[in-house]
């Protein structure tokens, strides 16, 4: 079965084909059904390669296990060394003196990866051929083309960031998924808050991966190279991380703190954890199927990949605590604003950052496998959340119109049981799972991580648990809002668009009219809700199926079943019923309260929510997300313009000025030079005068005629330095 | 490949590089007493002369050999030298290696998209490329010049066209813009005249010859104190250095298209260029004694710059003051004296010079002359108007960022690592650019070209014309390929650098002896 690790450098290249085939040929870039037909059959075939790949290495292993350790006493104790690779690298660019070649490793972890993000990207792809047929602004075909070139590049970027082999090539495929969802986030650019919302997301993902860079620096720095690995010269190195670990840096912190700590900076970008949150739910400007993808299943668990991948740094570096109370922190605070919002793809990003928040609380305590788990089944369950809630948006646009204002606010919907079943009952799948109850795959994936949390960090396990709480909290809430009781799309709620603050004046810009009138055109506007076309809902059932299913690879409890934890070659913890059994009524808990509380609520879409009154400013606070974007607004960005501004002021009128006067200077010298010649030279001809005035007019216009003199003047000055240098020392 | 095959066969005998800068003073001579109405013949020969230069850079590129020990174990290849004044030591000799090809190939570059983007010059045309030929006569000249004397003549015969350049076709305060930049370059001129000079005493060699003086030259460590700094400086005003570098964003936004793209492609280049080459080359000890002062001082540039760009209202501003930024990169990384921050500073050379090449003949020649507007309120919806102009933009700025698969990334990369290695806490600091960077990248990119069209008029405006499109697809293309592909510029800038980076580390080897 080599042959699929010997051609497993085909799966990011088959998207990344589609890409350019779509971008450069225009046969298949003018026409949307060939180009999402291009891309759809790419991923298939990637899809086939990682599946193959995963199998492969089930069954007969990635190579053989190389174990770490064995120089130096004590080293390689407890590091996570991921099992046997398969690796395969040819010469890319030199840098400096050391060769950098580009090249990809297949072990368990990047196998689990690479088949979760090829079928969830493949089912994206699919549901965009029907979510976006109405997108047909501004009247050109290649739009959507467009459109499925850039999906098709993301996902080769982040198949690529999977498989890389060294740190420098993963940096290049985050910073170009980077890219991709700025091009997505702000697809309707025309659109101010979508661009906003865009620019925003590049640049505070953009802040934490300076830190990435430093830290990808300082680690080339000091082990001369940036392969994965345990050999010699790899930065797994048992020996290297030893020296590390000891070697001081600054302020009392080894190295390996400092460079661990850098790292995770761009895990806070990416992964949109606190305090560099705040880019994650503007982020859904962007069609729902990109948010599905890429905000949800696949680019934002790429900062949680990133810490899983060099774990073993984290290990030696004594930062564990501090990820750790990041990733709680997240969980917490997010699933709190999560219960006060209204706009249905909000809540699940603030879902998601929570969800996030605890794939990085598992790593800081130590819960790799649980990270992973986590990452694995969150992915399924939430790209089937989002597809679905795409699916919900769609159906409402039939009644509502085509406003996203309108169609995303959960206060409009209810009922939709009634109009949409197959999206309900997906949708029903996917909220039990990420609620976390038996036996869907959130259950199994979270119940890992609260047990290794109840086991080694009490604290976290009690915060983790109040999050548990929560969400099962709000998402009955939007369940129960948004499925059960009427439709109230028929009044809805006056839009109010959220103000967005620009600091460029003259940027402010309205949807184009033309684009709102032509939405009407096409979807009626005062419909029913409807179903969505088997092209949506078939990629619903498909996900639909892997969120119930996917924890039983790793299913401890009852089934004994511990093949994740077989696979990766870490110890499996023991189960622990009284955990789990504290997990599942923590969520029937919440699912009981939400359900008393919401299922009488909202007989109008004008309706106050009812814990709005009870929680008072604690609510409010929520509701206005405990305004960190005011902060931020208030701070950083106007601290960034008051910097600029007052260094054009020096610029201006410092070192301008100073620039000035040393022209008017040398003009007076050159005035005196002129009387000198007026006085001395009296006697001489009038023409030598004028001639010297006009000079000095030219001087006063054009300011230029003397410069020639002063370059001659320092010319002599020279030759006499020079010359007094030579003779006289 | 064709031109592989033919360029690793280049005939000998034949003084490659002097045609470069040949062709060029032969086409200004043709245009010079061509009719005054012949307008499209002064156009087309212009074109195709620069283009046959460019040819001939590509040709010297493919036929480079990095295993070749070169001329007297430097690494210099084509070298072509012959008398000229004797009695004062001074000879014409030129030759190329891979700090100053790759500068060579930028030139070539800039010049012909630059001809291609002055088709529109009605003014004047026959005056107009016969300057700008002179111009790239001059700088081909200072690329390739091994001899300080002849160095200086080429580098006069590049500053001078540009303030007719300036003065006459430019804009907004064209001749403040002239002067300033005139008065700047002369001011740096002198300084490096008079460290030049005393180079020629004070060797006791009596000659110009670069190669004769970094051989055999002996330089006491107090004649190095003195002179590094004033012919380090000297150049490092032409590359924009803090405080010496309010000239270049005002000079920019005064020139017409073409010169914009020369003098902040290529003529901020030659500052950074002779400071490597003349100033560290010849006197390593200064070197190590001063260049660490300087790099504190780049950061001002790096950072500084960057928040200048972000509050500007007039486009050209802010490329102008991002060239600012950019280049204090350049002057960071040659700051560093190690083979991989020095790489660094000769991509950063190549990928900002095509990267803003390409910037300002998308600002000035295809939004300004076409909206005459630059001011960002009065702008806005341009990507509707003119979507390629857009992707161009949008292409040059995310190289401008660092974005990795474009050229920016591989040179900044290259230039982080080296500065951690020697100065780890000016890396940090100088990081904090790269999100500014993005922030007025984007900012501009939304302002002029995303949003409602602001004016009726914009819908109306010509189309880009093929000779435009051209010319910033050759440029995107570029930025590309160094992306992807970077090998084919990092192994040369690599290459060229060892020489320069084991003269640097025997002195500090020598000074730490003391």
């Amino acid at each position: 079965m080599h042959f699929f690790f010997e051609w497993a450098w085909l799966i990011p290249i088959f998207p990344l084909l589609a890409f350019v085939a779509i971008t450069l040929l225009p046969p298949i870039g003018r026409d949307r059904l060939v180009s999402a037909g291009v891309a759809i059959l790419a991923l298939a075939a990637s899809t086939l390669l990682a599946w193959g790949v995963l199998v492969a290495g089930a069954s007969q292993g990635f190579g053989p296990h190389v174990a770490a350790g064995g120089d130096g006493p004590g080293a390689g104790e407890g590091i996570l060394d991921f099992g046997g690779a398969f690796t395969r690298s040819f010469r890319w660019a030199p840098v400096g003196t050391g060769i950098l070649e580009m090249g990809y490793r297949l072990d368990a972890p990047v196998a689990l990866m690479l088949a979760m993000v090829t079928l969830a990207s493949l089912c994206i792809h699919i549901f965009s051929l029907g979510y976006m047929a109405h997108d047909e602004y501004p009247r050109h075909h290649q739009r959507q083309s467009r459109f499925f070139s850039f999906i098709a590049l993301f996902t080769a970027a982040m198949l690529t960031m999977v498989m890389a082999d060294h740190l420098l090539l993963f940096f290049i495929a985050w910073e170009i998924m980077g890219l991709c969802s700025y091009l997505l986030i702000g697809f309707w650019y025309f659109r101010q808050s979508a661009y906003e919302a865009a620019k925003k997301a590049f640049i505070t993902t953009r802040i934490g991966d300076v830190g990435m860079l430093l830290g990808i620096v300082l680690l080339y720095n000091q082990a001369g190279s940036l392969q994965f690995g345990t050999g010699e010269g790899q930065i797994f190195n048992p020996a290297f991380l030893e020296r590390i670990r000891m070697e001081p840096g600054v302020l009392g912190f080894s190295v390996a703190a400092i460079i661990a700590v850098l790292l995770f900076m761009g895990t806070i970008g990416k992964s949109a954890q606190f305090p560099l949150h705040v880019w994650l739910p503007d982020a859904m400007e962007g069609p729902t199927p990109v948010s599905a993808l890429i905000h949800a299943a696949t680019m934002v668990a790429a900062g949680v990949f990133l810490v899983a991948r060099t774990y073993p740094i984290f290990q030696v570096s004594g930062v564990l605590p501090f990820v750790a109370f990041v990733g709680t922190f997240t969980a917490l605070f997010a699933a709190l604003i999560a219960v006060a919002q209204y706009d249905i793809k909000r809540i699940l990003a603030y879902s998601t950052l929570s969800q996030l928040g605890f794939m990085v609380a598992a790593l800081g305590i130590g819960a790799w496998l649980a990270a992973l788990f986590h990452l694995l089944t969150h992915a399924f369950f939430k790209a089937l959340l989002f597809l679905g809630s795409g699916s919900v948006i769609h159906g409402m646009e039939a009644a509502v119109g085509h406003d996203p204002a309108k169609a995303q606010d959960i206060r409009n919907m209810g009922g939709l049981k009634r109009y949409m079943p197959t999206t309900f009952w997906t949708y029903l799948v996917g909220y039990l799972a990420l609620a976390g109850i038996f036996p869907f795959a959130g259950f199994w994936s979270k119940d890992e991580i609260l047990l290794d949390a109840w086991n080694h960090a009490t604290v976290v396990w009690i915060a983790l648990t109040i999050a548990s709480f929560l969400t099962a909290f709000y998402m009955t809430r939007q369940i129960v809002v948004v499925f059960f009781g009427n439709f109230r799309g028929h009044q809805p709620l006056a839009a109010t668009p959220p103000v967005e603050h620009s600091e460029d004046e003259g940027a402010k810009v309205h949807e184009p009219l033309a684009y709102e009138a032509h939405a009407e055109a096409v979807h009626g506007g005062h419909g029913n809700p409807h179903e969505s076309p088997p092209v949506m809902t078939f990629p619903l059932v498909v996900l639909a199926i892997f969120a119930a299913l996917s924890g039983f690879a790793n299913a401890g409890l009852f089934f004994g079943i511990h093949w994740l934890a077989h696979f990766t070659g870490v110890e499996a913890v023991e189960p622990n019923l009284m955990v789990a059994g504290i997990a599942t009524l923590v969520a029937a808990a919440g699912i009981g309260l939400a359900w008393l509380i919401y299922r009488p609520s909202y007989k109008t879409a004008q309706d106050r929510d009812p814990l709005a009154a009870p929680l008072g400013p604690l609510y409010r606070a929520m509701e206005r997300k405990f305004g960190f974007d005011e902060l931020y607004q208030l701070t950083v960005i106007r601290f960034n313009y008051a910097l600029g501004a007052a260094a054009r002021w020096i610029d201006e009128r410092i070192i301008d000025r100073f620039v000035n006067l040393t022209g008017l200077g040398t003009f007076f010298v050159g005035r005196i030079n002129f009387l000198i010649d007026d006085i001395t030279l009296n006697s001489g001809a009038d023409a030598l005068s004028e001639s010297t005035i006009a000079v000095g007019d030219g001087v006063r216009n054009a300011q230029s005629g003397k410069v020639q003199d002063y370059v001659a003047f320092i010319f002599a000055g020279a030759i006499i330095l020079a010359i007094v240098y030579v003779y006289a020392l | 490949m064709y031109i592989e095959a033919l360029a690793r066969n280049l005939p000998d005998g034949v003084p490659w590089l002097s045609l470069t800068w040949l062709i060029t003073l032969a086409a200004a001579l043709v245009i010079m007493v061509l009719p005054r109405q012949k307008k499209e013949a002064m156009r087309w020969v212009a074109t195709i002369a620069s283009g046959l230069s460019l040819l001939i850079t590509l040709l010297l590129y493919f036929s480079y050999n990095l295993n070749d020990p070169g001329y007297r174990g430097l690494g210099l290849q084509f070298v072509e030298r012959l008398p000229w004044m004797p009695q004062l030591g001074i000879s014409y000799l030129v030759g190329a290696d891979g700090i100053n090809l790759p500068m060579l190939i930028l030139t070539g570059f800039i010049i012909f998209t630059g001809s291609l983007i002055s088709w529109n010059i009605e003014e004047r045309t026959k005056e107009y490329f016969v300057l700008l030929l002179l111009l790239v006569t001059g700088v081909y000249g200072v690329f390739m010049a091994l001899d300080l004397f002849l160095f200086f003549v080429f580098y006069e015969l590049a500053v001078l066209p540009m303030y007719l350049l300036i003065g006459v076709w430019g804009s907004t305060r064209k001749e403040y813009g002239a002067m300033k930049l005139t008065l700047y370059l002369m001011a740096g001129s002198a300084a490096v005249i008079i460290a030049m000079v005393a180079v020629y005493f004070g060797s006791g060699m009596r000659t110009f010859d670069m190669v004769e003086l970094a051989l055999f030259g002996r330089f006491t460590r107090e004649f190095q104190a003195l002179f590094f700094l004033p012919m380090f400086l000297g150049f490092a005003v032409l590359a924009g250095m803090f405080p010496f570098h309010t000239w270049s964003p005002t000079g920019h936004v005064a020139a017409p298209t073409a010169v914009s793209m020369l003098h902040a492609g290529v003529l901020m280049k030659l500052g950074s260029y002779g400071a490597l080459r003349a100033a560290m080359w010849l006197m390593p000890e200064g070197a190590q004694l001063w260049l660490p002062w300087i790099a504190i001082i780049t950061v001002a540039n790096v950072v500084y710059g960057a928040t200048i760009a972000m509050v500007q209202r007039d486009f050209k501003f802010v490329i102008g003051y991002s060239s600012v930024s950019h280049m204090g990169l350049v002057v960071m990384a040659l700051a560093t004296m190690n083979t991989i921050g020095l790489s660094g500073a000769v991509l950063q050379m190549f990928a900002h010079g095509i990267m803003t090449g390409l910037f300002f003949a998308v600002v000035g020649r295809m939004v300004y002359d076409r909206t005459h507007t630059r001011q960002f309120p009065e702008l806005g919806g341009l990507a509707k108007v003119m979507p390629f102009a857009a992707v161009l933009f949008v292409i040059g700025g995310l190289s401008s960022m660092g974005m990795p698969g474009f050229a920016g990334f591989i040179a900044e990369f290259n230039i982080f690592i080296g500065v951690w290695e020697r100065y780890p806490l000016i890396a940090i600091i100088a990081a904090l650019s790269i999100p500014i960077t993005a922030a007025y990248v984007l900012r501009v990119t939304y302002l002029v070209f995303f949003g409602e069209v602001k004016d009726p008029h914009f819908l109306d405006l010509p189309p880009l014309t093929g000779r435009e499109k051209f010319a910033g697809a050759m440029l995107a293309a570029i930025l590309i390929l160094v992306g992807v592909y970077p090998t084919i510029m990092t192994d040369m800038a690599a290459d060229g650098v060892t020489e320069i980076v084991a003269r640097l580390q025997q002195a500090a080897q020598g000074l730490a002896l003391r």
